[in-house]
């Protein structure tokens, strides 16, 4: 029954898990062609909802859902609508197969993701095979076809209006790329580049697309334009130069005055974008009257913020702060281990190297039918200020039961996995790992017997179980799609250890939790903060040779006896050496080193 | 009880114990016993009154707690307690990020209600 069960809650999710190498189970899937039959006949009637686009290229109909699955993976990727808590959006609402011709029903607003996917290759089990994709708002990719040719010198010129353009307003002394004032300047007027509304969303686009190519790379950016102006361009929104955020997001200086921005949700396009961003100009906007407070959203979108319209609205020692590790409460190597027989010791020794390795081994070790396993992701952390790559969790996320988010009773139970069957499933969807040694100091470790934990035929035995919780960090290999990728992860997990199995303990509970990794310095000590070296050395440890050497010191020099000793053990307790060295030094000797 | 049982009192607990610890800490009291164990990073304490004297002491006074993730199993399956894992960030006075912790309980049953038996508190990264 519950096997059963379980093969719905999964199913549930397939969707989400849509790398294909993770499908679950061996039986290839029946083809979403066949599946939906009746709903792709109705596609005619709701026509109107999507749009339809033929897929052809491709040759073995056993490999539709697999291709479905590209299509998917790499239109999502290129979608408009963003994906949620590291779940892309269903991109592929409908198919159907006709022959040789593949026909999917996407939303109008994606057609675009897959406009950019045309001519892409997909892995067949034939060999590589160029999909063409065809339907309204797809550009066509194929060399030969009329427009294309046609329109090619017009393109090359436009090019180098461009790129004239861009030389004409960039300033290479002031690092500043001005764009200001868009529409009256008179080149752009005359290509008549300006003259449409819908010319004016494509040229911004287009200016950053021909800007990027311009440099080699992001350093080449960061170093040529420091600053870029937007001012008097009548701006709305953000709508038609949002793009600049991702051509060049590590400028440091941005004027976006004398526009019509009337509140900063006009600016939210730009939230938490530029993150090195140093001065902010929005003087003669709206919204500095029309929004009172608008200065506190915009403070807090870029944490790097100087100056805000030629205020200061940070100061060098808050934005110094910000990449500092944290310093309250004081850091803490040494977890508590109260594991006097170092069971939990040898069994966290085994446990990361047998999840590395060999998970299924490790279960059949450790766990038997009523172990417990569950895990959740919190797919929001962004692990430190530095790092704001976010590796996609798909792997994970079918099985995460946060509860504070999973609320459905069905989704609670199936994602909890109980006994060895469960738990191997479980762990066969999770990418291989490679945890560091425990003898680094990159884990925090907790542990607190417990009393009277039962062995598996609910007798207490006496024996000490054992709460065993670990922090710290392994490395993921994401090398299932044939990447050779490898990402850091963060994980806490706790364990509760018991007696009993093969080995004499047993796992009756563990719970693990995962985020992106952000270094373990909360638990590694901050460097000598203490004074040094105690400048009085204790008089008993001097041998009555060295006290007198001290008392002769002190008398010929008038030091005092404490920075005598040093003196003498700088010279290693060899009067001579010692006279040296404060003949040398004492010229830059403090006053208060003299009685 | 249930499994949804189980999942429901976890919820409550924390929902209740960080509200508690916001804004009254020493009532915290109430949840613990005398066999009670409590690791607030580096410093371990037993029993009711050493734990709430940890606790009011600790290094800040205005604190924020916001759970980021929260998870629970039946654990000491015999007895009926309950494990739960938390994680989350805590916004501490007079500082500009906040940081992130998580946190493990224990909760044993005691009569109709539960107390804490374990308590696991750890500071672990950076939070933004």
């Amino acid at each position: 029954m519950a096997s059963h069960r379980r093969v719905g809650g999964i199913r549930k999710h397939q969707r989400r898990d849509r790398d294909g190498d993770l499908v679950m189970g061996t039986a290839p899937r029946v083809s979403p062609a066949t599946r939906h039959p009746p709903r792709s006949q109705q596609s005619a009637s709701h026509g109107s909802n999507y749009t339809e686009l033929r897929i052809t290229g491709w040759t073995d109909e056993k490999e539709i859902p697999r291709l479905i699955q590209f299509l998917e993976r790499h239109s999502s990727r290129r979608s408009p609508n963003p994906s949620k808590g590291g779940v892309p959006p269903i991109m592929v609402k409908r198919s159907k197969v006709v022959g040789n011709v593949l026909t999917i029903s996407v939303r109008p607003d994606d057609v675009i993701a897959f406009s950019k996917i045309n001519g892409f290759s997909f892995a067949s089990a034939h060999g590589n095979q160029k999909l063409n994709i065809a339907g309204t708002g797809i550009r066509s990719r194929s060399p030969n076809h009329t427009t294309v040719s046609a329109a090619k010198p017009q393109t090359s010129e436009t090019i180098d209006l461009f790129k004239a353009f861009l030389e004409r307003r960039y300033d290479a002394n002031l690092k500043l790329l001005n764009l200001s004032s868009l529409a009256t300047d008179e080149e752009v007027a005359k290509s008549g580049m300006f003259e449409t509304e819908s010319r004016q969303s494509k040229f911004f686009p287009v200016l950053m697309t021909i800007c990027d190519r311009q440099m080699k790379n992001a350093e080449a950016k960061r170093d040529a334009i420091h600053s870029v102006t937007l001012s008097n361009n009548g701006l709305p929104n953000l709508g038609v130069v949002k793009e600049l955020a991702i051509t060049l997001p590590e400028i440091k200086n941005l004027d976006l005055s004398s526009n019509k921005f009337t509140s900063t949700k006009d600016l939210s396009a730009w939230k938490h974008k530029f993150r090195g961003l140093e001065h902010l100009i929005l003087t003669d906007n709206p919204l500095e009257t029309s929004q009172p407070g608008w200065e506190q959203d915009i403070i807090k979108w870029f944490p790097r913020l100087r100056l805000l319209n030629g205020v200061q609205v940070r100061t060098e020692a808050q934005i110094a702060r910000l990449d500092m590790p944290k310093q309250t409460p004081p850091p803490c190597q040494n977890g508590l281990w109260l594991d006097g027989d170092k069971i939990a010791e040898n069994f966290l020794v085994e446990f990361f190297q047998g999840f590395d390795n060999d998970r299924n081994a490790l279960i059949q070790k450790y766990y038997d039918s009523t172990s417990t396993f569950t895990m959740n992701v919190n797919a929001k952390a962004r692990g430190g200020v530095v790092q704001h790559n976010r590796t996609p969790w798909d792997a994970y996320l079918p099985q995460s039961r946060n509860l504070k988010f999973i609320t459905g009773r069905r989704s609670r139970f199936f994602r909890k996995q109980r006994g060895p069957d469960q738990i191997q499933t479980a762990w066969a969807q999770i990418p291989p790992t490679r945890h560091a040694g425990l003898d680094t100091n990159k884990y925090s470790m907790d542990c607190q017997p417990q009393p009277g934990l039962p062995d598996p035929s609910g007798q207490y035995s006496g024996v000490t179980g054992l709460m065993v919780t670990v922090h710290g960090e392994y490395e993921e290999h994401r090398t299932a799609r044939g990447a050779n990728e490898i990402v850091q992860r963060a994980f806490d997990r706790t364990f509760m250890l018991g007696p009993g199995g093969l080995s004499g303990v047993r796992v009756v509970s563990d719970m693990l939790c995962l985020r992106a990794a952000g270094g373990h310095a909360a638990w590694i000590p901050q460097g000598p903060t203490e004074v040094p070296v105690p400048i009085a050395a204790p008089a008993a440890t001097l041998t009555p040779e060295q006290e007198a050497m001290v008392v002769h010191v002190c008398t010929a020099t008038n030091l005092k006896r404490e920075v005598a000793i040093q003196c003498l053990q700088a010279g290693n307790w060899n009067l001579e050496a010692a006279a040296q060295l404060f003949t040398a030094q004492k010229d830059t000797l403090p006053p208060d080193a003299f009685n | 009880m249930d499994e949804a049982g189980y999942e429901k009192i976890a919820r409550l607990f924390v929902d209740f114990y960080f509200k508690t610890f916001d804004e009254n800490r020493v009532a915290l009291g109430t949840l613990y016993r005398d066999d009670s164990m409590l690791t607030f990073e580096d410093k371990k304490v037993g029993g009711t009154a050493a734990i709430i004297d940890k606790l009011q002491n600790l290094p800040f006074q205005q604190v924020v707690h916001r759970m980021a993730t929260l998870d629970s199993q039946p654990a000491h399956l015999g007895e009926g307690s309950i494990l739960v894992l938390v994680t989350g960030e805590l916004q501490v006075d007079g500082q500009e990020k906040p940081l992130s912790f998580t946190q493990s309980f224990q909760l044993k049953p005691e009569g109709d209600s539960f107390y804490v038996f374990n308590d696991i508190f750890r500071i672990v990264y950076p939070a933004s």
